[in-house]
């Protein structure tokens, strides 16, 4: 591997992140109030909303991705994504923030 | 169910803060921290401007194994994509004036936030706060229209009459308390970070003390590089792309520009020098207001630190805000106990002396502060800019092309065609310096008539004082 792809946009997000998995679910989206404005998609620093006939859709395995940053739920002006926290002591563990 | 006198929920900068200084007043305190241990869930940059020294001495005994001195700042200008190479970089030590030592000795100390924050929340608990970790709280306790205690996701409830939401950006206790639904589009900025892993001595010999670094290019931006003692972080971009209602009208993806932009050949120079291996991948949000924010209390609840939007408008620094924010809530909440209010027009003495604070100074300018970063992320403006910077220092100094004379004379045509430049940067500048500085400036103007009064005696001539 290259210093450029060590360093760079061919660093690996997904392989340099900690989660514990959520038990629970805790982002709730709502499609029916979904008007497919994609800030979801545009902003999601994981790529877990994707596009589909005009909606969002959030990956089904988000718990074991998401970052908690709650950038989806700011994003969405339409009220179709709610977000609460992991419980306590479940989700991302930052050891070097 | 456990009563207390004040609840604090979170055990960031902010909350361990209020919790401190309850516990110091001798109220009994609790903190309701959801995570593992305090810093885990803290994503940061980080560095720690000397104000933490200056307004919490305890800061100056405290030496972090992740901790550098950052006496030196270092800010580059490089030009557009594809290239993306150095055009104008600057390295600047602090200002001798300053107005209080610490500021004139170093800007900021980096570190990693697990140790700051640990440290900061073992300190409450040393002075007799209890600390509960892995703990959501997910409800609040109402009685009487006040808001006096909370409940957390096990069902347990905790009463006291005084709660402090602590619990950051994405807070759930403003919401609760009927403050805010969450903060808009245009309050928050969504942000990324690589953290690399760094051989200390090779931190020691490329950066020593100049630990704080920005990359700027146009169409972008910016990036940070912060060095810890032996670690470091690249993170951003800045608020004109991460700003989330710019970056979904922009349509920019924070962590790809990130990514993109780690790849430009001077920070990848940087971490090549470092010998920086990738370590961990953070995301996480940040509140960038231009505005003070008053909706920060009703009855028997106070915000504070990101949950209450405090981070400053330029470069929203928010972990000496957090803990000044923390200390004020809690000395209120202290006088509101004492005199059996704690009605939502006591807890406004907090928001009041908040304001006027230096935490809430920093607002004065906040709306012309943002346009100057509205103005540099046009990218023709700021390749202007870069140019402006690169003509002046070349034409006055730094050329061996050409005779000096030939570039000097150059200096009033550069001027001259940067007007329009020039005048933009002085609308954002000209209302800070009328509304803070308006008495100063008056003297000012006095004093060089005065002056120009003198010399005009001296050499005969009249001149009107
Ligand atoms: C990428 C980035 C870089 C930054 N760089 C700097 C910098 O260099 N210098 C600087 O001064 N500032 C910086 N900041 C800002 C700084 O990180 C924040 O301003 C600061 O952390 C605010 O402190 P706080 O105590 O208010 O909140 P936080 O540090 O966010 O703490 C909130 C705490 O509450 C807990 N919590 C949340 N909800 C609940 C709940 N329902 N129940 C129980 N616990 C809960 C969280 O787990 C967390 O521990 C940066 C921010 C980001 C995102
Ligand atoms: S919280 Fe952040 S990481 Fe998780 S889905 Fe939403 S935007 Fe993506
Ligand atoms: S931001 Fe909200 S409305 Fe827009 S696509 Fe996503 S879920 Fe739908």
């Amino acid at each position: 591997m290259s210093r450029k792809e060590e360093h760079g946009e061919k660093l690996d997000k997904f392989a340099l992140s900690e989660i514990v998995p959520a038990p629970s679910d805790f982002i709730l989206f709502d499609a029916e109030k979904c008007t497919g404005c994609s800030g979801c998609v545009i902003i999601c620093p994981m790529d877990l909303w994707k596009m589909r006939e005009g909606r969002a859709r959030l990956e089904a395995d988000y718990r074991e991705k998401c970052m908690e940053c709650g950038s989806c739920f700011i994003a969405c002006e339409s009220g179709a994504i709610d977000f609460t926290y992991p419980p306590g002591g479940s989700g991302v563990v930052y050891k070097f923030a | 169910m456990e009563s207390y006198d004040l609840i604090v929920v979170g055990a960031g900068p902010g909350g361990s803060v209020a919790a401190m200084t309850a516990a110091e007043l001798g109220m009994k305190a609790l903190m309701l921290e959801r995570a593992n241990y305090p810093g885990e869930k803290n994503a940061s940059g980080f560095a720690l401007s000397s104000k933490g020294e200056r307004d919490f001495p305890f800061l100056k005994e405290v030496e972090f194994p992740s901790m550098r001195i950052g006496r030196r700042t270092q800010a580059h200008f490089l030009s557009p994509p594809p290239e993306m190479e150095e055009r104008f970089s600057m390295v600047t030590a602090t200002s001798r004036r300053i107005s209080y030592p610490e500021g004139r000795d170093y800007f900021v100390k980096t570190m990693y936030r697990p140790e700051l924050d640990r440290y900061l929340a073992e300190r409450a608990v040393r002075k007799g706060a209890e600390l509960r970790l892995k703990t959501l709280v997910t409800g609040m306790v109402w009685e009487a229209g006040k808001v006096c205690g909370v409940r957390t996701e096990g069902g347990e409830e905790y009463r006291a009459p005084v709660v402090i939401g602590a619990d950051g950006v994405m807070s759930m206790t403003a919401r609760m308390a009927g403050l805010r639904e969450k903060f808009g589009r245009d309050e928050v900025v969504s942000l990324c970070t690589v953290d690399y892993a760094v051989p200390k001595e090779r931190a020691d010999a490329v950066i020593h003390e100049n630990c704080f670094q920005t990359y700027f290019a146009p169409g972008f931006g910016g990036l940070y590089l912060i060095v810890m003692a032996d670690g470091v972080h690249v993170g951003g971009p800045g608020v004109t792309n991460s700003l989330v209602s710019r970056a979904v009208r922009k349509r920019i993806n924070p962590a790809k520009e990130v990514l993109q932009m780690i790849n430009c050949p001077p920070i990848q120079r940087q971490l090549t020098a470092l010998d920086a291996r990738p370590r961990e991948w953070q995301a996480h949000m940040l509140p960038w207001m231009d505005q003070f924010n008053r909706r920060i209390y009703t009855g028997g609840f106070m915000l504070v630190g990101d949950a209450a939007g405090v981070p400053e408008p330029l470069w929203a620094e928010g972990v000496w805000q957090a803990m000044y924010s923390g200390r004020l809530a809690a000395e209120t909440a202290h006088e509101a106990l004492q005199e059996g209010d704690t009605s939502a027009s006591s807890m406004q003495r907090y928001c009041d002396r908040l304001e006027q604070s230096p935490v809430g100074q920093e607002f004065i300018a906040g709306v012309q502060l943002r346009q100057l970063f509205e103005m540099l992320g046009d990218p023709v403006i700021f390749d202007e800019a870069t140019d402006l910077l690169v003509d002046l220092s070349n034409n006055m100094l730094w050329n061996c092309q050409e005779p000096k004379a030939v570039s000097i004379n150059r200096l009033f045509p550069i001027l001259f065609e940067n007007l329009p430049l020039l005048m933009g940067m002085l609308r954002v500048y000209a209302p800070i310096l009328l509304e803070t500085g308006g008495d100063s400036l008056r003297k000012r103007i006095e004093m060089i008539k005065g002056v120009a009064a003198m010399v005009a005696q001296m050499t005969g001539g009249e001149v009107e004082a």
